[in-house]
C-alpha cells in the first residue's frame, strides 16, 4: 500500500480540525439542508436522512447526548468506557462476530466519546448496507457489556492514560484545561483518571446507558446511495419500538459562565526538544451570539497561512514551526486557544508575539482585506469539510446534537457574513480579559 | 455474551465465507475504485492527469515531483525538505508573503509534503478559482526567487520542525529505524536533515536543485475534482506548458545489492524520558518493481492488523493487556526496496511477551497457512478501504501522483484492485518465507530511562 505521507500531520493542526468544526454553508455549491429529511418519532428519537449519489456510499451516525459532560462524580471516564464497551458484544453476538460481519464485507464501525455527546458510525458501500445496518443497530440496542471484555477494555485505557503523558502537546493542553475548569466536567480528560477507571463497574456502565442511550436523546443520521423513503422506513422499523425511558438526566454542568479574574501562569517540566505553550481564554458555548464572531476572530488570528499568528510567529519572526488557534464548539464554557511551539528558551517571546497580535486586532482592528479572505476561507473550508457522506451525516448531527438544529448548516453563513470589524474587537474585550499561560519545557 | 449452538455457528461461518465472497465480486464488478484519468503529455515532457467528477465543487491540483532525500548525499541532507519549505515564500511575480494569502482569500489552501522518494504541493480551493492554483504551482516551480533573509529564518523554522517532531517517540523510534537499517542506501537520509547539513545549504543549492530536478519530464500534475476539463487544460498549457524541456535528473542505482533476509539480528536502542516503549521489529522488502510481491505483502499487512478481525488485534490486543494499542504491520510501496515491519507501543514490563507475541503470529503464518476465507476478508477490506480513501478529490490526485511518481506509471492505482484479487494463500507464504526471519530482524526500542530491560 502506498504511504499516505511521510510528513505526518501533527496532531496539533488536527486539534482544531477535529474540535473546532468551523462551519460555512453556501447553499448553491453542494446539495443543502433542504434536502434533509428530519422526523422526530413517538419515542422522542430524531432521524435526519439525506440522499447522496455522487458515490455508492452510506454513512450512518448515530449521536447520544451526554459524553464526559454527563459522567457523574468520581467517575471519570465512563463515558469513555461505556462507549467502547458498546463494541464488545451484544445480546446476539460477540465482539468476534460482530467484526466478522461488518469486516467480510468491506465495512467500517466504530465509535468515538466527545465532551458533549458520544457517537456510534457505521460507513458501508451500498450493496453491502443490507448485511451491515442490522449489526450497528444492535450494538446500539442490546450492548451487553461482557465482564470478560470489561477488564481488558480498562486495561487498555489504563495504558493509554500512561501513554499519553508521551504526547506533549496532550500534556500541556491537559493542564490548561484544568487549570481553566477546576473538577468540573471539561477539565477532565476523556480517558478519565485512573483511580477513577479501576473503580468503573459493570453497574455503572449499565446506569449510565439507560440514562443517556435512550431514543428522546439520540439522533441518527443517514447520508449516501440510498433511496430516502426505504431508509426512512428502515429506520423507522429499527427505532420506533424503542421505549421512551426514564428519560435522560440533563446535566446542569458547564451551563455558568466561567470567568477568570486574573492571569494565571502553569508550567511543566519534562525532557523536550522544544516548548510547547498554550496562551488560552474562556469562551461562549456554541448558542452563543458571540459564537459566530469568535469563529472568524479565530480564522484571522491562527488559522491558515496567512492568519496573523502564522505571518507574525513563524513567518515575520522564525520563532516556530507551529502556530496557530482552534476554538472548539461546546455546549457549555468553552475555551479559545493560541498556541505555538517555540524553541525551548523562546516561549516568553512567543508569549509576547502572541499578546501583541491580539492587542494589534483589539486596537487598529483589521482590514476590510483580511476580514473578506477570513470570511472566504471560511467557505471553502467548509466545502471541503462536506466532501464526502460520513463528514455530511456528521455535520447534520452534530448540530442537532448540540441543540442549535441541523438547520444551522444553512444558517452559518448568514451569520458569518454579518461579523463586523468592530464585532472582532469587541469579543476580543469581552473574552480576553484573563488568559491562562500553560507551558511544557525543559 | 450469548450463547450459540454448534450447528448455528457452521451455518454462520458458511454465511460468512459467502457473505465474503459475495462483497469481493461486487468490488471487483463496481466501477473502478481510481477512476481513468484523461492523460496529455505536454511537448516539454510533463504528464498531466485530468479526472473531473461530479460532486462538491471544488477542487485539488497536486503536482508531484521525483525529488526526495533519496536524492541526497549527507553534505547536503535535507536540501529537497528545505526547497520544499522555500517553493511557496516568493516569485518573481509574487513578493514574499502573498502566495498564501491569494488561495486562502479565495476560500483554498496550500500544502506539500517531502518524502524520500518524491514531493509533492497542492492547492485545495473552489473549482470556480481553478486556473489561480494552476497558475501558482508553475509560477513557483518555474520563477521561484529564494531571497536570502527568508532562506535564514526558514532555517530556524525547520530546525523547530526537526524539535518538534523528534519530541513525538512514535516518530522518533521511525526515524531510528530508517536511519540505522539502511548502511548505504540514501533511504537512511533524514528526510528533514540533520543541523549540521542545513547549515551547509546556499541558494546556490536551490537554485541548482530545481534547474536538476524540477524539469517537466521528472513531474506529474494531477487535477483532481469537480472543474471544467477544457479550462483546466487551456492554464496548464498556457502557464507549465511554457517550462523548457530539460533531460531528466539521475537517481540512485537501484539499492544495495544484498540476500532478501537479514544477515543478522540487530537491535538500537534508546532511552529517553518516556512512559512506554515504542518497539519495531523490521525486516527487507521489496520495491515497487515486484508487483505480486507488492500485493502479497498488502495482504500480509491487513491479515496481520488491519481491523479486528485481524491477528494482531485479537491474539496480542484484545483480550490482554500486553500492548497500550492494536499492533501495525506496515509495508510502504517505494521505489527502492523497503521495509516490512511491525510496529507495538507497550508497558516496558511486557517487552520480552509482547515481543515473543509479535513474532509468534508471523511464525503461525509460515507454518501454518491461513484459510482462503481470512484471505478474502482481507482482499475485502482493502479494496473497501481503498474505496473510501478515493472518495475525496484530494484522495484521488494523491493516489495517481503517488503511482505515477514512485511506480513510474499512474496504472499503477488502475490494476491494484486485480492485483490484490488474484493473490493466493501460497503467495502470501511464499514472500513472507523469502523476507521474514524469525530469528533474524533488525530492532528498534525507544524506552524509559528508568528501565533496564530488553536485551534481546
Amino acid at each position: 500500500m502506498r504511504f499516505k505521507s511521510e510528513k505526518r500531520p501533527f496532531k496539533l493542526f488536527l486539534i482544531p480540525i477535529a474540535v473546532a468544526l468551523i462551519t460555512f454553508s453556501f447553499s448553491s455549491h453542494f446539495p443543502q439542508a433542504n434536502q434533509v429529511e428530519k422526523i422526530v418519532l413517538d419515542n422522542g428519537l430524531t432521524l435526519l436522512i439525506k440522499e447522496n449519489h455522487t458515490s455508492n456510499i452510506v454513512a450512518l451516525e448515530a449521536f447520544v447526548r451526554g459524553g464526559v459532560r454527563a459522567e457523574p462524580e468520581g467517575k471519570a471516564g465512563l463515558a469513555e468506557l461505556t462507549q467502547r464497551m458498546l463494541l464488545k458484544g451484544t445480546e446476539n453476538r460477540t465482539e468476534e462476530e460482530i467484526f466478522t460481519r461488518v469486516e467480510s464485507v468491506g465495512a467500517k464501525l466504530f465509535q468515538k466519546t466527545w465532551p458533549d455527546f458520544g457517537a456510534v458510525y457505521l460507513l458501508s458501500r451500498k450493496a453491502t448496507m443490507d448485511e451491515v445496518l442490522p449489526v450497528w443497530r444492535d450494538v446500539l440496542l442490546h450492548p451487553s457489556f461482557p465482564a470478560s471484555a470489561l477488564g481488558s477494555t480498562k486495561g487498555h485505557i489504563l495504558d493509554e492514560i500512561e501513554a499519553s503523558r508521551d504526547d506533549k502537546f496532550e500534556e500541556v493542553y491537559r493542564k490548561f484545561r484544568a487549570t481553566l475548569y477546576g473538577d468540573k466536567a471539561y477539565g477532565k480528560p476523556m480517558l478519565g483518571y485512573k483511580d477513577t477507571v479501576k473503580s468503573l463497574s459493570k453497574e455503572d456502565l449499565i446506569d449510565f446507558y439507560e440514562s443517556y442511550y435512550i431514543p428522546d436523546n439520540m439522533v441518527i443520521t443517514a447520508v449516501g446511495d440510498f433511496e430516502a423513503e426505504e431508509m426512512s422506513q428502515r429506520l423507522r422499523d429499527y427505532f420506533a419500538q424503542l421505549e421512551v425511558g426514564k428519560g435522560a438526566q440533563k446535566s446542569k454542568e458547564g451551563k455558568d459562565r466561567i470567568e477568570l479574574t486574573e492571569n494565571k501562569e502553569v508550567s511543566l517540566r519534562r525532557e523536550t526538544r522544544v516548548a510547547w505553550s498554550i496562551l488560552g481564554y474562556p469562551a461562549p458555548p456554541l448558542s452563543s451570539p458571540d459564537y459566530p464572531k469568535l469563529k472568524l476572530l479565530y480564522t484571522v488570528l491562527g488559522r491558515g497561512m496567512s492568519s496573523r499568528l502564522f505571518e507574525k510567529l513563524r513567518k515575520e519572526k522564525g520563532l516556530v514551526y507551529s502556530t496557530g488557534s482552534f476554538y472548539p464548539s461546546r455546549l457549555g464554557t468553552s475555551h479559545f486557544v493560541n498556541y505555538a511551539v517555540s524553541a525551548p528558551g523562546q516561549a516568553e517571546k512567543a508569549k509576547e508575539a502572541i499578546l501583541q497580535v491580539i492587542r494589534e486586532i483589539e486596537e487598529g482592528g483589521i482590514t476590510e482585506e483580511e476580514m473578506s479572505r477570513g470570511k472566504n476561507y471560511l467557505k471553502g473550508q467548509f466545502l471541503m469539510e462536506h466532501e464526502t457522506v460520513q463528514q455530511q451525516a456528521w455535520r447534520l448531527g452534530w448540530y442537532e446534537t448540540m441543540g442549535v438544529g441541523y438547520e444551522m448548516d444553512e444558517r452559518y453563513p448568514k451569520l458569518i457574513e454579518q461579523v463586523t470589524v468592530q464585532d472582532l474587537k469587541e469579543v476580543i474585550r469581552e473574552y480576553f480579559d484573563h488568559y491562562i499561560w500553560a507551558t511544557l519545557k525543559p | 455474551m450469548s450463547i450459540m449452538s454448534k450447528r448455528s455457528r457452521s451455518i454462520l461461518t458458511s454465511t460468512l465465507i459467502f457473505l465474503t465472497l459475495f462483497s469481493l465480486s461486487l468490488l471487483a464488478a463496481e466501477t473502478a475504485i481510481v477512476p481513468e484519468p484523461e492523460t496529455h503529455k505536454l511537448e516539454n515532457g510533463l504528464q498531466v492527469l485530468l479526472v473531473p467528477q461530479r460532486g462538491v465543487e471544488i477542487a485539488t491540483v497536486d503536482l508531484w515531483v521525483k525529488a526526495g532525500s533519496v536524492n541526497e548525499d549527507p553534505e547536503n541532507n535535507g536540501l529537497s525538505h528545505f526547497f520544499e519549505h522555500m517553493l511557496f515564500v516568493a516569485t518573481e511575480n509574487r513578493p514574499p508573503g502573498t502566495i498564501d494569502r491569494e488561495v486562502e482569500a479565495v476560500g483554498g489552501h496550500t500544502n506539500a509534503a517531502t518524502s524520500r522518494d518524491y514531493t509533492h504541493y497542492f492547492v485545495n480551493l473552489p473549482s470556480s478559482h481553478l486556473e489561480k492554483a494552476i497558475d501558482i504551482l508553475a509560477d513557483i516551480t518555474r520563477h521561484s526567487t529564494f531571497p536570502q533573509a527568508k532562506l535564514e529564518r526558514e532555517r530556524k523554522v525547520i530546525l523547530r520542525e526537526l524539535g518538534q517532531r523528534e519530541d513525538d517517540p512514535g516518530t522518533y523510534v521511525h526515524q531510528l529505524l530508517w536511519q540505522n537499517f539502511f548502511q548505504q542506501h540514501p533511504y537512511r537520509l533524514p528526510i528533514g536533515g540533520r543541523q549540521e547539513s542545513l547549515q551547509n545549504i546556499t541558494r546556490e543549492d536551490f537554485l541548482r536543485y530545481m534547474e536538476e530536478y524540477y524539469v517537466p519530464s521528472n513531474m506529474t500534475l494531477v487535477v483532481s475534482g469537480n472543474f471544467d476539463r477544457e479550462r483546466a487544460l487551456a492554464e496548464i498549457k498556457a502557464t507549465f506548458g511554457q517550462m523548457e524541456a530539460r533531460p531528466s535528473p539521475p537517481h540512485p542505482s537501484p539499492g544495495e545489492a544484498s540476500p532478501s533476509l537479514l544477515p543478522q539480528k540487530e537491535k538500537k536502542v534508546v532511552t529517553r524520558d518516556v512512559h512506554q516503549d515504542y518497539l519495531i521489529l523490521a525486516w527487507k522488502a521489496p520495491s515497487v518493481k515486484e508487483k505480486e510481491e507488492v500485493y502479497a505483502l498488502d495482504l500480509l499487512s491487513t491479515i496481520l492488523s488491519g481491523g479486528r478481525t485481524s491477528r494482531l488485534y485479537r491474539n496480542v490486543y484484545k483480550d490482554k493487556t500486553l500492548v497500550s494499542a492494536p499492533p501495525n504491520a506496515y509495508f510502504t510501496t517505494m521505489r527502492y526496496p523497503s521495509i516490512f515491519y511491525l510496529y507495538a507501543q507497550l508497558p516496558p514490563e511486557n517487552y520480552e511477551q509482547a515481543k515473543s507475541a509479535l513474532l509468534e503470529e508471523l511464525k503461525k503464518i509460515m507454518e501454518e497457512g491461513l484459510s482462503e476465507e481470512e484471505l478474502n476478508r482481507a482482499k475485502t477490506k482493502i479494496l473497501s478501504n481503498y474505496a473510501f480513501s478515493n472518495e475525496t478529490y484530494q484522495g484521488v490526485a494523491s493516489t495517481l501522483g503517488y503511482y505515477a511518481t514512485v511506480a513510474g506509471d499512474y496504472r499503477f492505482a488502475l490494476e491494484y484492485p486485480q492485483g490484490i484479487q488474484s493473490v493466493t494463500v501460497e503467495e502470501i507464504q511464499k514472500v513472507l518465507r523469502k523476507y521474514v526471519d524469525t530469528e533474524t530482524y533488525f530492532e528498534a526500542l525507544l524506552k524509559p530511562e528508568s528501565e533496564k530491560g530488553g536485551t534481546g
